[in-house]
């Protein structure tokens, strides 16, 4: 046989060991830090607040969650039509006002952002120490009584004296208090505010009765106590935020939970938004004002929410960081560095497999469009502007058209089809689907060609097969290129790529069968039956 | 028709090894050895026979090759007088486009199979082809021919379109043929994957030895019930010597030559292929790595 022209295994080998050189050299000697590209949990959290104006000025009020040393928050985006937003740093919280002079109809304000927390869990000192005297000033706003926080109110100093009796120490105190408060005072689902005395009368109380209970008894015992409000981040929608308590020990603010019974610890998805006892939303009267939460939970790669601020220069978060400062948005980048996977499964699903796709590298350009919609909604869409699209390409068939023209024509109806898609997806049906719209056009458009020829030169049944296979292709490339474990090990290490330059170059100079070519020779390979050469 | 003798097994894993697959075909032999820059020598029937019959190789009787509109529009009376005859598209591919007329009757052109076309309806089928319909939207060219009619051998094979012998050739040497038949599903084009019968030729002297339908071994055809085995394709020595003058003139050492074994002539080539199928070896039951290893190694075989 002819002598391959250059030898395509020896590069794979060297370019697939530099790949592991480079990558071995990060880890053994530079000191990358493995965890830094483990994923982590974040949240999309949207709030989406509704009002009707009555032709008056309106003022809407609420708080955005701060960046600490516990979570983190980023890709804020606001979208307040006909109104303006005035951020504001009051005390420790972040809030922020929408106000109009004069408004009529309804309206809608909508804050999103992305989120991720860790769990934090505190010990308490140990042996267990006497409850200080206050120190003076700083903190005396969270020992005293308040009228919904009733620390003063004999009834407190009972229920203080019954479960905790002097001499107090911290923890002691704290577990005791916690105990009644978690054990004792019966949990219901009470949307309004309770105060402290009321949900000690009752014997009943929602968060913010339990943790005004909470912080009443604690301030009573001289341990200095505060509310914080935020949201509890579980993927769906819901109407409902929390509360939960904060107490001073040595210099720390502790977190307690009496609801959910978190003793000195605070869960990763607990969203701190406020300090205080605040209420979440303050809003002009008459404005028939009501809010929802909507949570979406996602994976993201450490590199992507750190942006590589203050990292090493051989980390690749640096190289992220310098694409951000020109503009280019982490999320192409990405995509950019997943696509060559997408291409090697492609060439897998092909040449290894033996699927017909429409197209060389459509599907996991089809897979990359996919990710706005998420991967059921986008193929559903696709398949929906193919089948729609590919009617009107057979009419437009029947009026012997020049071929330019007509690729023209069907590009408009693409676009015409996916706009009507959106709308009515927006109007009716899955939001995901209206992200349909952010389809490349022209990928749409040349696998509708595709389609259209397979249907002419070798029927629906064919082309319908070939359309079921690139749909398959298309999962597996999404499946791969979407996966955050990859996604995580290709941005930290992007040289990783030459490896797959490797399994490219080795998939290239493959020349076994095809898997369904097994099926198409199949008979070739047992007894031949209906005659031979040598008879 | 069974095997006579008793053949030494083989396990299934060599006979797997044996069989030509896609990667390998590529790899080693469309586009290992055939230069890229002589593609369109096959891919453009009018080039290819224009090298061919430069080399005193038969090929059909060009009567036209029109490239344009006002072209096909005056070529009324050259198309009547001819009465017998096909239209092609240059660059059509697997049959698709092409229109065999049989005779001429009363200002009408009938078909092959009974169907009659106006002037209009003709001139618009040209017009189809000029636009690209049948080479992926770019230009082409109509090649008008004589038609050719079946060897009367073959008369009972030949009722539902013209049967072709194709022939695989590596380096010149003949390495596997076959010959394709068209029935009703094939709609009367020699198509094997749209349902024509494949007939599998002993090179060594033209004998049919085996038929195959869609994957599947048959004896008879399934339209006309016309024997498919068992007889020896007329002049195949010729079908031979001009398969190898056709590779010979064609610089493309890896090949499939289709050859119309016509009536009063002797064999005559319609066409040549750069990316020959590989159902051949469906056809005839063997793979075709031995024997293009053999052809390869063959100390006649052309450099």
């Amino acid at each position: 046989m002819p002598p391959p022209r250059l030898a395509a295994l020896p590069t794979a080998i060297i370019l697939g060991l530099a790949a592991s050189g480079v990558v071995g050299y990060k880890v053994l000697f530079a000191g990358y830090a493995l965890e830094s590209i483990v994923p982590v949990v974040a949240y999309d959290v949207r709030t989406v607040l509704t009002f009707e104006g009555h032709d008056d000025s309106v003022r809407v009020r609420t708080f955005l969650p701060r960046v600490d040393a516990r979570q983190t928050v980023r890709q804020e985006s606001f979208s307040a039509p006909e109104m303006s937003g005035v951020e504001e740093i009051e005390g420790e919280n972040r809030l922020i006002t929408w106000s109009a002079p004069a408004l009529t109809g309804p309206h809608t304000i909508t804050a999103s952002y992305r989120v991720s927390a860790r769990a934090l869990r505190y010990v308490l000192p140990e042996p267990d120490p006497p409850i200080p005297a206050p120190p003076p000033g700083l903190v005396e706003e969270n020992l005293s009584s308040t009228e919904t926080i009733q620390a003063d109110h004999p009834e407190i100093g009972e229920l203080l004296e019954r479960i905790a009796p002097a001499p107090r120490t911290i923890g002691r105190t704290l577990r005791a208090i916690f105990d009644f408060t978690h054990d004792q005072v019966e949990s219901i689902p009470f949307k309004g505010t309770t105060d402290a005395l009321t949900a000690l009368r009752l014997s009943e109380g929602s968060c913010n009765g339990k943790s005004r209970l909470f912080a009443a008894l604690a301030r009573r015992a001289g341990i200095p106590a505060k509310l914080v409000g935020g949201l509890i981040l579980a993927p769906g929608s819901k109407r409902i935020s929390h509360q939960w308590v904060e107490v001073r020990v040595n210099g720390l603010w502790i977190p307690f939970c009496p609801l959910n019974g978190h003793f000195a610890e605070i869960p990763a998805r607990y969203m701190r938004l406020y300090t205080g006892d605040e209420v979440l939303f303050t809003h002009s009267a008459n404005i028939n004002f009501d809010y929802l939460f909507n949570i979406r939970r996602r994976l993201a790669s450490r590199e992507t929410l750190d942006e590589g601020a203050g990292a090493p220069p051989w980390a690749s978060t640096r190289l992220w960081a310098l694409f951000g400062r020109i503009g280019i948005p982490i999320d192409l980048l990405r995509i950019l560095i997943m696509l060559p996977l997408g291409g090697t499964v492609t060439v897998i699903f092909r040449n290894v497999v033996g699927l017909r796709v429409f197209g060389t590298f459509l599907p996991a350009l089809i897979a990359v469009a996919c990710r706005g919609t998420g991967l059921g909604w986008g193929l559903l869409g696709f398949a929906l502007v193919l089948t729609l699209v590919g009617l009107v390409r057979l009419v437009l068939d029947r009026m012997n058209l020049l071929h330019t023209p007509k690729l023209a024509m069907m590009l408009t109806v693409v676009i015409l089809v996916m706009i009507g898609l959106s709308a009515a997806a927006v109007s009716y049906g899955p939001a995901d689907l209206a992200y349909i719209s952010l389809f490349p056009i022209a990928v749409t458009t040349l696998t509708t060609e595709r389609f259209a020829i397979t249907v002419q030169e070798e029927g629906w049944r064919e082309a319908i097969a070939v359309s079921a296979q690139t749909i398959l292709v298309v999962s597996a490339c999404y499946l791969v290129m979407e996966s955050v474990a990859l996604q995580s090990v290709f941005l930290a290490f992007p040289e990783l790529l030459l490896m797959v330059l490797a399994v490219d170059l080795w998939l290239g100079r493959w020349m076994g069968l095809r898997l369904t070519e097994y099926r198409r020779f199949g008979k070739l390979f047992t007894r031949i039956t209906g005659g031979t050469a040598d008879a | 028709m069974l095997s006579g003798r008793r053949r030494p097994w083989i396990s299934p894993w060599r006979r797997a090894r044996r069989v030509l697959g896609i990667n390998a075909r590529n790899l080693l032999y469309v586009h290992g050895l055939n230069p890229r820059r002589h593609f369109p020598l096959a891919d453009d029937k009018i080039r290819t026979k224009r090298l061919l019959s430069a080399a005193g190789v038969p090929v059909p009787e060009t009567l036209a090759v029109l490239t344009n509109l006002a072209q096909v529009g005056s070529a009324r009376p050259l198309l009547e007088a001819a009465a017998e005859f096909a239209i092609k598209p240059a660059r059509g591919r697997q049959g698709s486009g092409i229109l065999v007329i049989t005779t001429v009757e009363g200002g009408r052109f009938v078909r092959a199979g009974g169907e009659s076309y106006s002037w209009d309806d003709l001139r618009r089928a040209m017009g189809d082809i000029l636009f690209g319909v049948y080479s992926f939207g770019r230009h082409d060219r109509v090649m008008v021919e004589r038609r050719i009619k079946g060897h009367e051998m073959i008369g009972a094979l030949s009722e539902l379109g013209l049967p072709d012998v194709r022939v695989i050739l590596l380096r010149g040497e003949p390495v596997m043929a076959m010959m394709r038949v068209p029935t009703v599903a094939s709609g009367g084009r020699a198509n094997l994957h749209q349902g024509a019968l494949g007939i599998a030729v002993r090179l060594r002297d033209g004998l049919a030895f085996r038929c195959v339908l869609k994957g599947s071994p048959v004896t008879a055809h399934p339209d006309t019930g016309a024997p498919v085995t068992g007889f020896r394709l007329p002049y195949w020595d010729e079908v031979i010597d001009v398969a190898r003058r056709a590779a010979a003139a064609v610089p493309l050492p890896y090949l499939g030559v289709d050859i119309i074994l016509a009536h009063g002539s002797g064999p005559i080539i319609m066409e040549v292929n750069v990316r020959p199928g590989l159902e051949i070896q469906n056809v005839n039951g063997r793979g075709l790595r031995r024997g293009l290893e053999r052809a390869w190694e063959m100390p006649g075989s052309r450099p």
